[in-house]
């Protein structure tokens, strides 16, 4: 009893101590917050503002749940209490809709999007039918006839909705208690009884998400780059984040510029993706097949490109900002054609792009690659040998590789812009023939269930991580068929390449991490500890964030790619961590990285095993050159900046009706007035009032 | 109580001290013999009308007494008739002071509650506040807090002893030109900032013009009121706007529990510096009577104009420097206060050129704060009065206004948007000044203005926030009624 | 519920003590002493009553809902017998103050009489005690929602503002009641006005049964009214003299003896 009246005392002058938080309990009894919900921020390019704004106050509307396409006419014109917070369900989230509200934003304040458990049936993409349409390599110059998707629309089911403007905001609620909470206020208040007006009060929203930047890149950034104020805010940023590369022949990074005799096979893949909402992007087939493909072929080829057998380098090569006019590869072509990277165009022998390749059904795979390069006969020549590459080692693996027609341009791919450079052989390995096979492009659906990535039920996390699903076995066949093709590409023997086989559990747990959860305790080993705690615990979000902010991505892609292809060393932990192999080490770290793992926890302690991991993989930076050379109204080059926010938060409360408000506002008015008056005349007849009982010249009133 | 001159030092070391000049009440008993015939009337610039026909419109004599009684008064000796003097023209002046310490208040609360920008954390505070606050735990933070407090007052005490040092080797021009350059930079840039920062908080679109030219306008008509001569009402209401920027200011800048405990500290020190023998504002209270100058009044807010309209010209331009004293100290601490000096990643603050730029200007700087300190110290000595307007105001040093609206700006501050914490410690340091100020018609002594108040504010604010605030919430969430 | 609501439910709850402020105190620098004095008074005896509060939910089970609401209770009760016991000590005090004022002075009769005492108290606690009850509920009826959501009555405000109205009306009357029972050793006086003030508390229990709760307070306010105007000084005849603009004549035959 004395412990716990001492920890009471202890408690209570603690208590004491400590100024509350406490939350105010009259503001609980108006407001219900939305605890999780994510908007659709403003993206501004060098012409035109993109995404969603609200007013610096919020937008109060009062809710109204649509129905059906014709319950708009609610919305839009037959509805007695303007402006209405519209809520969707993801069925009716589509072009048409979307567009009414946009031109009926009068009354209009706002639009929730309630986001399914199951994708959409008929297929959702809210991004561009032509993607990176004026900044990939065909224009009018290269050739006009495959100019803007006249030979193929690329992304066909594209609405283009994250390319539109709106002026109201809009957010997104999962599907759970709190959205429930939302539907029952809506039909408690707000639901008209058989044609009757509801009735005050009335179940409103209000939403924030006021965004700072407006018109386009060229205006934020001047904006940005005032001086006079004492504390300048920067009204948007550039989006950008790192490459991460890694070479199989081991190159001198410090020394920038072109390399002589060393010839470079370009394997790449893309690290980013987008959606509608800010930060929400799974991008599944968009990114992460071709990226834990490319990350399995490389870890397949690890122990027969040591020791320099091959002629050629194998560069791996992982772009982000790909989705937003090419910023990552664009940024990688501008740096070698200025002698800023560690190779230059003329070190690159040959591309071999993996792109969308989650296989579907068919276990069909198309080679595409550009006609009007390949008009030039070496150029054609080594496409041709890469193509014969990939399509031996396809066979031997049992599914088959073809290419699409001679007149089919490039699809959109970092490819293009090493094109724009200089005719470069190169081939891209797509799972569609002609337009995207993907129907949820760059949409908050390209998730694990679109890949058919499925477990079976009741098992652990752990569990899950260790069982090898059919996605993982179709993924690693593509992954060994790209390994053994670049094998054969960088010079090595044909019969040897039959040995090299990508790890299927390996492609099983990097698509549980990247598309489950990705704090799990197989990448937990692998990375440092200063990034383990960063680790998300729902699955990896692809977009690319502004400059100042590392995606996830990159370091997980990082991590995966220096322990999939790097070798573990014999070094010591402080050694490692200042990129040294011993303590008189001074040039390793031109060529070599070395990361210290966390490595596996020992049973029943949070200690854990450590090791140095020596591998050649590097970022560079991936922001746009047109950042770099300040031109922010460029054409040639991606000009994409995010605005800055002040806060995004949202909340459901009643309102009243305005004859209410106004007629407490009479009554206040009118207590005022009649007080003054009563008030004036008691105080100027005061000496009479209080005459009596008044104590001789003592007391005066 | 009727003339008390209390100095306050604002100092952005937070100097501070007040005390209450005995001349002006001997001045007045003096005077007082000669005067009683006029005093009952009001004389034209006169205290008693000053505010602005206080009372229902009779004068206060006859609050509660009947008319007749006055006459007979003549014959009492000057002591009873000063004192009652004192007693009915007590109330006034403690008025006199709460309004304007009332505004400056709404001023900073209203800054506090709309403007985020004076509420946002700075990565760095000032250079005198170099331990950050943001350490993993509570011990450290303590010591980091008791540090920075420690280095403020160390140099606030340095300063002043500097600053009487000063004062007795009659480096006048010196004060003068560094109290001009400081209430300058004070006018034009603090008013700047405040300026940006309500038009980003609303969102409005300026132009340079537009901004160049209102900020010259406001900053050159506040020189003007404060340096030279304007109506009463406007440099009464300069000096509340400098108190109030001045307030805002730290409250920005300095960490949280730095700030706390710099206001006790600096309580502590203002009770020793005016009592105790060796105290240096006592000892430049005395050496200013002994020289009988008029001390540069430092960040004195007088609630009547000094008409010294039939005085020679030789004491105009000592009554401008006396009015001019005051805020150019303030500007002084002012303007080296916001000095962040780390520009952090994240806040697209300052860049380093800007922190250099600021730290070369503090440099000179430095040796303003003794001046500061030592004007704000000097109690205002007014030259004999011939006439008996000058009596009837009552002044408040500037660095009072501006520790009572620190504190209840902070106290405003609290999550939640309680408005309890707030009016508690309002009433709070009322009454502290009101009990001060009755002190002072007791003891007829100088005294510092800063202690009885801030520790009254200080038990408010910790106490409601800690224990009313859930008592009344509990109760708002019944609607009980108590 | 916004702007209008926030100015509206300011001047019920406010309208009648501003008024008062305005023509009868501001002029008076002393008034306005005394009644921030009170103010502090009241401050100083809610800071007791929540200390007690907070040591005892401290020291009590937090899970256990009705014994949060029966300490709340005690709380409140505690917390007006508080209130009584300062206005008790604000009078001792401020006789005190008279005194030493009338004896320094020499003057046949003090700046301000206890009457006038009374009332500026009064007006000061009930400033006080409707400012701490209000000023956070007028904060949040700025923004767009009203009260209701979670199923409360939506005439929150409202009727938070009528309440307000009341209490500071209340303890006005309360004051004059009180000191002139002091005065005069009315210890009846006194016990009834402390019962009324409990009274009036424990009917705020019924919220949100609105009717229940503000029926008999402003019942008890009209009877403290007439109470408080008895006590003061005034009576039938007077009031229905000054109602028919005979105080002229009045005032002149008043005055003639003197």
């Amino acid at each position: 009893m004395d412990l716990l009246s001492n920890k009471r005392i202890v408690n209570l002058l603690v208590c004491l101590f400590f100024t509350g938080v406490g939350c105010n309990s009259v503001e609980d009894k108006i407001y219900v917050n939305l605890n999780y919900s994510i908007p659709c921020v403003r993206l501004l390019n060098a012409t035109h503002q993109i995404g969603c704004q609200s007013s610096m106050s919020g937008d109060v509307g009062v809710l109204h749940l649509l129905e059906s396409e014709e319950n708009l006419d609610w919305v839009l014109r037959s509805g007695p209490n303007p402006p209405y917070i519209v809520i969707l369900e993801s069925t009716l989230f589509t072009r048409s809709i979307m567009m009414k509200l946009k031109n009926g934003s009068s009354r209009v304040a706002g639009v929730v999007v309630v986001a399914p458990t199951t994708n959409p049936q008929e297929g959702f993409s809210p991004h561009n039918t032509c993607p990176n349409e004026n900044t990939g390599v065909y224009s009018e110059d290269y050739d006009p006839t495959m100019a803007h998707c006249n030979v193929t629309v690329w992304n066909p089911l594209g609405n283009n909705l994250s390319y539109e403007e709106f002026d109201f905001p809009i957010f997104s609620l999962k599907d759970d208690n709190d959205t429930q909470v939302i539907r029952q206020c809506y039909m408690d208040h707000n639901r008209a009884a058989n044609g009757s007006v509801p009735q005050y009060p009335l179940c409103a929203m209000q939403l924030f998400s006021h965004m700072s930047a407006v018109t386009d890149t060229v205006t934020c950034m001047r904006r940005n780059s005032i001086n006079f104020s004492i504390n300048p805010e920067d009204v948007c940023d550039p989006l950008g984040d790192f490459n991460v590369w890694a070479s199989t022949n081991p190159l001198n990074n410090t020394a920038k510029g072109h390399k002589t005799g060393e010839t470079v096979i370009i394997a790449a893949a893309r690290l980013d993706s987008r959606s509608f909402f800010f930060d929400l992007a799974p991008g599944a087939e968009s990114t992460a097949s071709g990226l834990v493909t490319l990350l399995a072929a490389a870890n397949a080829l690890r122990n027969f490109t040591q020791d320099n057998q091959l002629n050629r380098t194998i560069f791996y090569t992982f772009f982000h900002g790909e989705t937003f006019d090419y910023i990552g590869s664009s940024r990688m072509v501008y740096d070698m054609e200025d002698n800023q990277f560690v190779v230059d165009l003329d070190n690159v022998h040959s591309v071999l792009e993996i792109g969308q390749v989650g296989l579907h059904g068919d276990s069909k795979l198309w080679l595409h690659s550009d006609p009007v390069s390949r008009k030039n006969s070496s150029i054609n020549e080594e496409v041709m040998k890469l193509i014969n590459n990939l399509t031996s080692s396809a066979k031997d693996l049992n599914f088959s590789v073809e290419e699409p027609d001679v007149t089919q341009p490039l699809p959109p791919s970092s490819l293009q812009r090493f094109l724009l450079a200089r005719p470069i052989p190169g081939v891209v390995i797509e799972n569609h023939q002609t337009s995207f096979t993907n129907r949820y492009y760059q949409s908050m659906f390209d998730n694990a269930n679109y890949l058919n990535l499925s477990y079976p039920p009741d098992l652990t996390p752990e569990e899950q991580l260790n069982f090898v699903t059919d996605t993982a076995k179709a993924l690693t066949k593509v992954a060994t068929m790209v390994a053994r093709t670049l094998f054969v590409q960088a010079g090595g023997d044909e019969t040897q390449s039959q040995n090299i086989q990508a790890d299927d559990l390996l492609v099983s747990r990097m698509l549980y991490s990247f598309l489950v959860m990705a704090n799990n305790s197989w990448l937990q080993q692998l990375v440092s500890s200063e990034y383990a705690n960063q680790i998300s615990n729902k699955t990896t979000n692809f977009y690319i964030g502004v400059t100042q902010m590392t995606s996830e991505p990159t370091f997980l892609v990082q991590f995966l790619l220096a322990n999939l292809t790097g070798s573990t060393a014999n070094i010591t932990k402080e050694n490692c961590k200042n990129q040294k192999e011993n303590k008189d080490d001074t040039d390793s770290k031109d060529r070599y990285s070395y990361i210290w793992a966390q490595g596996a926890a020992r049973p029943n302690s949070t200690e854990r095993d450590g090791f140095c991991v020596r591998s050649t993989v590097h970022v560079s930076k991936a922001v746009s050159p047109a950042f770099e050379i300040k031109e922010y109204g460029s054409k040639n080059y991606s000009t994409w900046t995010e605005s800055r926010w002040k806060q995004i938060k949202g909340r459901i409360f009643l309102v009243a009706s305005h004859d209410l408000e106004m007629l407490t506002l009479g009554v206040g008015v009118g207590v005022l007035l009649t007080s003054l008056l009563l008030t004036y005349f008691v105080s100027s007849k005061a000496d009479m009032l209080f005459s009596s009982g008044r104590e001789p010249a003592n007391a005066t009133y | 109580m009727a003339n008390n001159a209390e100095d306050v030092e604002n100092n952005m070391q937070d100097q501070q001290e007040s005390n209450t000049a005995p001349e002006p009440i001997q001045q007045q008993q003096e005077a007082t013999g000669t005067r009683v015939r006029s005093r009952g009337g009001s004389g034209p610039g006169g205290g008693d009308s000053e505010d602005g026909g206080g009372g229902s419109g009779s004068s206060p004599e006859q609050n509660g007494q009947p008319p007749t009684s006055r006459p007979s008064r003549g014959v009492e000796n000057e002591e009873d008739e000063d004192e009652e003097m004192t007693l009915k023209y007590g109330a006034k002046h403690v008025i006199m002071l709460f309004v304007p310490v009332t505004l400056c208040m709404v001023v900073v609360v209203a800054t506090i509650k709309s403007v985020s920008f004076y509420t946002q954390n700075v990565g760095q505070g000032m250079i005198y506040t170099p331990f950050p606050e943001k350490t993993d735990t509570v011990a450290e933070r303590a010591v980091n807090s008791i540090l920075n407090a420690t280095i403020m007052i160390t140099v606030i005490i340095v300063m002043t002893f500097v600053l009487v040092l000063l004062y007795k080797y009659r480096c006048y021009k010196v004060i003068h030109g560094w109290l001009f350059l400081s209430s300058l930079l004070l006018l034009f840039f603090f008013s700047y900032i405040y300026l940006t920062e309500v038009f980003k908080t609303y969102n409005v679109a300026m132009d340079y013009f537009t901004l160049a030219i209102i900020i010259w306008n406001f900053g050159v008509v506040g020189m003007m009121c404060i340096h030279w001569k304007g109506p009463l009402r406007l440099q009464q209401a300069y000096l509340i706007m400098i108190s109030a920027l001045m307030a805002l200011v730290f409250i920005k800048y300095l960490p949280e529990w730095t700030a706390w405990l710099i206001l006790v500290v600096i309580s502590v020190y203002d009770l020793l510096a005016v009592l105790c023998p060796i105290g240096p504002l006592r000892i430049l209270v005395e050496t200013a009577q002994e020289r009988n100058e008029p001390i540069f009044p430092a960040l004195i807010y007088s609630s009547t104009m000094v008409w010294l309209v039939n005085m020679a010209d030789t004491d105009r331009p000592k009554r401008s420097s006396e009015e001019a004293g005051s805020p150019q100290q303030e500007t002084q601490e002012a303007v080296a206060s916001p000095v962040p000096s780390s520009p952090s990643q994240d806040n697209g603050g300052f860049t380093s050129s800007w922190v250099r730029q600021q730290q070369h200007q503090l440099g000179p700087l430095q040796s303003t704060e003794e001046t500061r300190r030592e004007i704000q110290q000097m109690p205002s000595a007014r030259p004999p009065v011939e006439d008996d307007e000058e009596e009837r105001g009552v002044k408040l040093g500037l660095g009072d206004f501006i520790f009572y609206s620190m504190l209840v700006g902070k106290a405003s501050v609290t999550a939640g948007g309680d408005w309890n914490t707030t009016l508690a410690c309002f009433v709070a340091i009322l009454i502290g000044l009101c009990l001060t100020l009755l002190l002072l018609a007791i003891f007829k002594k100088a005294l510092p203005a800063l202690p009885i108040s801030i520790f009254f504010g200080l038990v408010f604010y910790f106490a409601t926030g800690n224990l009313v605030r859930p008592f009344m919430d509990k109760l708002a969430l019944h609607q009980f009624y108590i | 519920m916004t702007a209008a609501v926030f100015f509206g439910c300011t001047f019920i709850a406010f309208g009648p003590a501003i008024a008062l402020f305005l023509f009868t105190i501001a002029r008076e620098p002393l008034r306005v002493i005394f009644l921030i004095a009170g103010a502090f008074f009241w401050l100083v005896s809610l800071l007791l009553a929540s200390l007690v509060w907070f040591i005892s939910v401290q020291i009590s089970n937090k899970d256990s809902a009705s014994q949060q609401k029966g300490l709340l209770i005690f709380g409140v009760v505690l917390s007006v017998l508080l209130q009584e016991t300062f206005r008790f000590a604000y009078y001792k005090l401020l006789k005190k103050a008279n005194e030493g004022l009338l004896a320094l002075s020499q003057e046949e009769t003090m700046p301000i009489s206890i009457r006038q005492l009374a009332y500026v108290s009064g007006l000061g606690f009930g400033f006080m005690s409707g400012a701490f009850s209000v000023v956070n509920i007028l904060a949040d009826s700025v923004g767009p929602g009203t009260v209701g959501i979670h199923g409360d009555s939506q005439h929150y405000f409202l009727s938070s503002a009528f309440m307000t109205m009341a209490i500071i009306l209340l303890h006005m009357f309360w004051g004059v009641v009180f000191f002139d029972a002091c005065e005069k050793q009315r210890w009846w006086a006194l016990a009834a006005v402390v019962t009324s003030h409990l009274v009036v508390s424990c009917l705020t229990f019924q919220n949100p049964e609105y009717v229940a709760s503000l029926v008999p307070t402003y019942i008890i306010l009209f009877l403290m009214g007439v109470w408080a105007f008895y006590t003061a000084g005034g009576s039938l005849r007077n009031l229905k003299l000054c109602l028919t603009c005979k105080d002229k004549d009045f005032l002149l035959a008043n005055h003639r003896p003197r």
